[in-house]
């Protein structure tokens, strides 16, 4: 039937095609806003606007200063790409029914999910970095040109941790009817409880406790710093927490998706809406 | 790829005493439990290289066996081995072994074009790369897509959408293919050309598992028929072998106008009859009533009509539709 021989490729060149090139076409073929003029008012304008209506807010009122809100305003839009892209990404299997093919398939599941995250994070640094870019540019917001690379590690950080809790959202998505309510309500919780509008020793302490363990909290916290014109030195604890939150999202996203895929089995719910 | 085999003598596909229930809830306030017995005890081998046809009407359960076989469903109890592998301890090993092919127009990334929804499952079977482009174009030749590849599948026709769908499952060129409905809402003339497709798979080797419940189908394709109703095999065999099941019957047709509910209870109830079918064509009733052999059944049936526009009553030789109609109402 097959005068092409179909040979296999090697383990580890396949697990690494299935991460990179696996991930780049699902994120075209999952991620609703992907062309330019659904990218750019979603992913862009949107955020934009959140950055200017605080700012401004803010020096209205006199809360906080500019720097404040912008470091602030500007790492958390990566959530965009974060929470919803990343929840596109896992759960939309589920809504287009493309779930079931794909768990027929002998693919590495690590490959198959991990590589989703990264055009989500790259994304995100896209959302984040126009953030700072017209902040710089209409907002006066003036950073020491050597608090550059450190901010930009601290982004990259905030942004991977985020895309590691927006795992999760999506493989849980695997399982829940309606996911996109859920990941409406982190993205805004994210708003009150990651520090991002309001300082983080103002919140009750309930509610400070369940922000130590979301992701941008320390991502952002570091974020200030250096935007203030401290040292990485005083940063590092923060980006190392940051680090280890997200981590410890991916690793709860990962097993997560491993439950609901066993779950799915069981149940016979993969291709349920 | 395709040369896994089974053990000398053992089946390709083995499948014993399988059940599978669903349980569910439903209320709001109230949850009430619900336990769905979809399989009830389904056993059956299909040997290597064989075409064999699943039939039966929907919810019979034919798909919740092939999503057992292939490893998206573990079965509540029973033994399911595809090429000699146990389907719950070894899934990854019986998944690079199969092709799973489904009926319907979802399944497939509208978004991309053809060739990369392929791409994407070549590397999801694990294709080596160099060759992924020739076996690509080479499937797609194969289900007559050849010159579509680059096109989005939102555009594509559901007959396209489902040749897409063969092409994904037959990318790997796996030994065992699970076909589920194939041609349900595809239009005639792309019904034919996919039977076409998996009749030359059959010939080539491949060992098949089709669901249908489309009688000419699984009598034109398959090698042999298991007909399952309830979540349950009534019956097994080679087409041929069903039809004489039925051949000793009589078959009566009524073509009749507004035929109340109640006479037709009354045909049921009559000791000779063993089936009655109705089907509606336009503002008529098509009534298909099977009778055991030799019943006289033609002055009774029209004495039960009475007060009912009969445009025709005729009697005719069984056909396999009848046989499978009287497999799946019996009891």
């Amino acid at each position: 039937m097959s005068a092409v021989t179909v040979q296999r490729a090697n383990r580890t060149g396949n697990f690494w095609r299935i991460f990179f090139v696996g991930g780049l076409i699902s994120y075209r073929a999952l991620f609703y806003w992907i062309t330019p003029w659904q990218y750019i008012p979603t992913m862009l304008a949107a955020p934009l606007f959140q950055i200017l209506f605080f700012v401004y807010l803010g020096r209205a009122t006199g809360v906080g200063s500019t720097t404040f809100f912008v470091v602030g305003n500007s790492i958390q839009i990566c959530s965009m790409s974060g929470i919803y892209g990343m929840t596109m990404a896992l759960a939309n299997e589920r809504q287009f029914q493309t779930l079931s093919p794909i768990l027929a398939t002998p693919a590495n599941r690590i490959a198959l999910f991990l590589g989703r995250g990264l055009p989500v994070l790259v994304s995100g640094l896209q959302t984040t970095a126009f953030g700072f870019l017209v902040s710089a540019l209409i907002l006066n917001f003036r950073p020491s040109p050597k608090a550059l690379p450190e901010l930009a590690l601290t982004v990259l950080v905030s942004t991977a941790s985020c895309t590691g809790f927006g795992m999760a959202l999506g493989s849980l998505g695997l399982r829940a009817r309606d996911i996109w309510l859920t990941a409406n309500i982190a993205y805004f919780a994210m708003l009150l409880l990651c520090g991002v509008e309001v300082p983080l020793h103002q919140l009750p302490g309930v509610l400070q406790v369940v922000a130590h363990v979301l992701p941008l909290t320390h991502g952002i916290a570091a974020g200030r710093l250096l935007a203030s014109g401290h040292h990485l030195g005083a940063a590092w604890p923060y980006i190392w927490e940051e680090l280890g939150i997200g981590v410890a999202w991916a690793v709860i996203a990962f097993l997560l998706f491993r439950y609901f895929e066993r779950e799915g089995r069981r149940t016979g719910s993969f291709d349920r809406l | 790829m395709s040369t896994a085999r089974p053990l000398s003598g053992e089946p390709a596909i083995d499948v014993a005493d399988l059940r599978r229930t669903y349980r569910t809830t439903t209320g709001t306030l109230r949850r009430h439990r619900l336990e769905i017995e979809a399989v009830r005890g389904v056993t059956l081998r299909v040997e290597p290289g064989e075409l064999f046809g699943l039939l039966g009407p929907n919810g019979a359960g034919k798909t919740t066996i092939i999503r057992v076989l292939c490893t998206l469903l573990l079965p509540t109890s029973g033994q399911v081995r595809v090429l000699g592998m146990d389907v719950v301890e070894r899934p990854r090993d019986v998944r690079r072994q199969i092709g799973y092919v489904f009926g319907g127009d979802r399944g497939l990334y509208d978004r991309l074009s053809a060739l990369d929804n392929l791409r994407y499952f070549a590397d999801l079977y694990a294709l080596e790369p160099r060759m992924q482009r020739k076996r690509i174009n080479e499937v797609l030749d194969l289900v007559g897509l050849q010159g579509r590849g680059t096109e989005r599948v939102e555009g594509f026709s559901r007959g396209m959408r489902q040749r897409l769908h063969l092409a994904r499952g037959l990318l790997h060129d796996p030994p065992v293919l699970f076909f589920d409905e194939p041609t349900i809402g595809v239009d005639p003339v792309g019904a034919r050309e996919v039977r076409q497709v998996v009749a030359d798979l059959a010939r080539a080797g491949k060992t098949i598992l089709l669901t249908t419940h489309y009688m000419f189908e699984a009598d034109s394709l398959c090698d042999r028929i298991a007909v399952i109703a309830q979540g349950q095999i009534v019956a097994e065999g080679t087409p041929q072998q069903l039809k004489a099941g039925v051949t000793a019957r009589t078959v009566v047709e009524i073509e009749a106008y507004g035929v109340p509910e109640q006479t037709v209870a009354r045909i049921r109830e009559l000791p000779e009859v063993e089936a009655v079918t109705i089907e509606v064509r336009d503002q008529a009733q098509l009534l298909t009533v099977q009778a055991s052999e030799g019943s006289q059944l033609t002055g009774r049936l029209l004495q039960l009509l009475e007060g009912v526009r009969v445009e025709r009553i005729a009697a005719r030789e069984p056909t396999l539709e009848d046989a499978y109609v009287a497999l799946v109402t019996a009891g």
